[in-house]
């Protein structure tokens, strides 16, 4: 036989057409009482839904311990610092501020500076040369500080204090009045020591782990 | 079925029961016909049927109508299951058929003279002519009894034949080509 016979007799086949009601009704009721049109919507939300829901949490925990917390343990270090009585005084004296806050094992390093030296053009005023975090943190700060602003008790200046490229003061500033660098103590929230420093200059060129820090405010000049 | 109520099917079908049986009542003898016409076994059909519907079920909410139609993912699911048949010889599917023990109907009672079975097989066995050339049939590689069952007792088209076995037009033609081929030495 050739091929051709051989399609023709395909062809010409006349092939069974058989209807079994039976297994076509049970069939039937069985597909439309399954529980994939009771069920699958859920589970078709719940399939899209879980990853998306574990990317958030994620996030949410990441950001927490990376972002929002180190923002709202500096808030708290500015708080217990500008309510303690020894801070305050040393502040009112020598009209210093709140110029930088730096975390570090537990512990908030506040500098108080003078306003006036802060504000002298011949002072070097940077605010490009980030504070020692996690790059993330670094990368995502600005956008929290937008965020949580309205939260925090008071604004965390971004710009820092240096000495002039010669390592000195501005000329003309006379009788220059000391700084202070306070330690606060995150987990009693007291303040826990206090150390003078003779020079402008921002936390990061201080070795705070070296540092001689006293208890207590140092005693104050008493006018002669 | 016009192809844009089929395609307003399709998609109620994923939410909406009344859907999918109006594509169910449209598809069940087409695919119970193929699936009886690949294996001459009136039992094995049901069971390749009832699996392809309950697959075509739980796969609805991800088909989607783009190089595939609706009626060509039936038929591969069914080539697939037929396939699958084939080579297990013990081929039964526990979910669909539990399903449908659920619904009061036992597949297989050949021993009850009332059950459709019977006269379904007494059809069956009238076309003895079909069973001689499907008997053939059957002792092909699976790709050439794919490709003859869609061509000649399927009255599908090249293009249709290949969307289903996801082949080109042209492996298609070559595949019946080397399946008639085949036929004629197993004679």
């Amino acid at each position: 036989m050739k091929d051709e016979d051989l399609i023709r007799e395909l062809e010409k086949l006349e092939t069974p057409d058989i209807d079994l009601p039976g297994h076509r009704q049970a069939l039937k009721a069985a597909l439309l009482n399954s529980d994939r049109f009771t069920k699958r919507t859920s589970i078709g939300w719940v399939r899209i839904l879980a990853p998306v829901a574990a990317a958030v949490a994620l996030m949410a925990v990441f950001g927490f311990f990376n972002i929002v917390q180190p923002q709202l343990q500096v808030a708290q270090a500015r708080d217990i610092a500008s309510t303690d009585a020894g801070v305050q005084a040393l502040m009112a004296e020598y009209e210093l501020a709140i110029a930088e806050v730096q975390l570090q094992d537990g512990e908030a390093f506040i500098l108080l500076a003078s306003q006036d030296i802060r504000d002298h053009p011949d002072c070097v005023v940077y605010d490009t040369e980030p504070a020692p975090a996690p790059h993330a943190q670094r990368a995502a700060s600005r956008i929290v500080d937008r965020i949580l602003g309205w939260m925090l008790p008071d604004p965390i200046d971004e710009q820092r204090l240096s000495p002039t490229p010669e390592g000195e003061l501005p000329p003309d500033v006379e009788e220059p009045s000391p700084w202070y660098i306070i330690k606060v103590d995150l987990s009693t929230k007291n303040v826990s020591g206090f150390l003078e420093i003779s020079y402008a200059a921002a936390l990061r060129d201080i070795d705070l782990e070296d540092a001689l820090f006293t208890e207590s405010a140092p005693p104050r000049e008493t006018p002669e | 079925m016009d192809l844009e109520r089929e395609r307003d099917l399709v998609k109620q079908a994923q939410k909406d029961p009344a859907a999918f049986a109006e594509l169910y009542d449209h598809y069940y003898p087409k695919i119970f016909g193929y699936a009886l016409r690949r294996t001459a076994d009136i039992e094995a059909a049901q069971d390749i049927t009832s699996e392809t519907f309950f697959k075509a079920l739980r796969g609805l909410w991800r088909f989607r109508w783009r190089s595939v139609s609706f009626s060509s993912w039936l038929y591969r699911i069914a080539s697939n299951e037929t396939v699958q048949y084939f080579r297990q010889p013990d081929y039964r599917k526990p979910a669909s058929l539990d399903a449908l023990r659920e619904q009061g109907f036992e597949p297989a009672a050949p021993d009850d003279p009332h059950s459709e079975l019977v006269e379904a097989q007494e059809e069956l066995d009238r076309h003895r002519e079909f069973r001689r050339v499907q008997e053939r049939i059957a002792r092909l590689p699976a790709k050439y009894q794919e490709v003859i069952a869609l061509r000649y007792f399927e009255q599908k088209q090249l293009k249709e034949i290949a969307e289903i076995l996801g082949k080109k037009e042209g492996t298609v033609k070559s595949l019946i080509h080397r399946a008639i081929e085949k036929l004629r030495e197993e004679e």
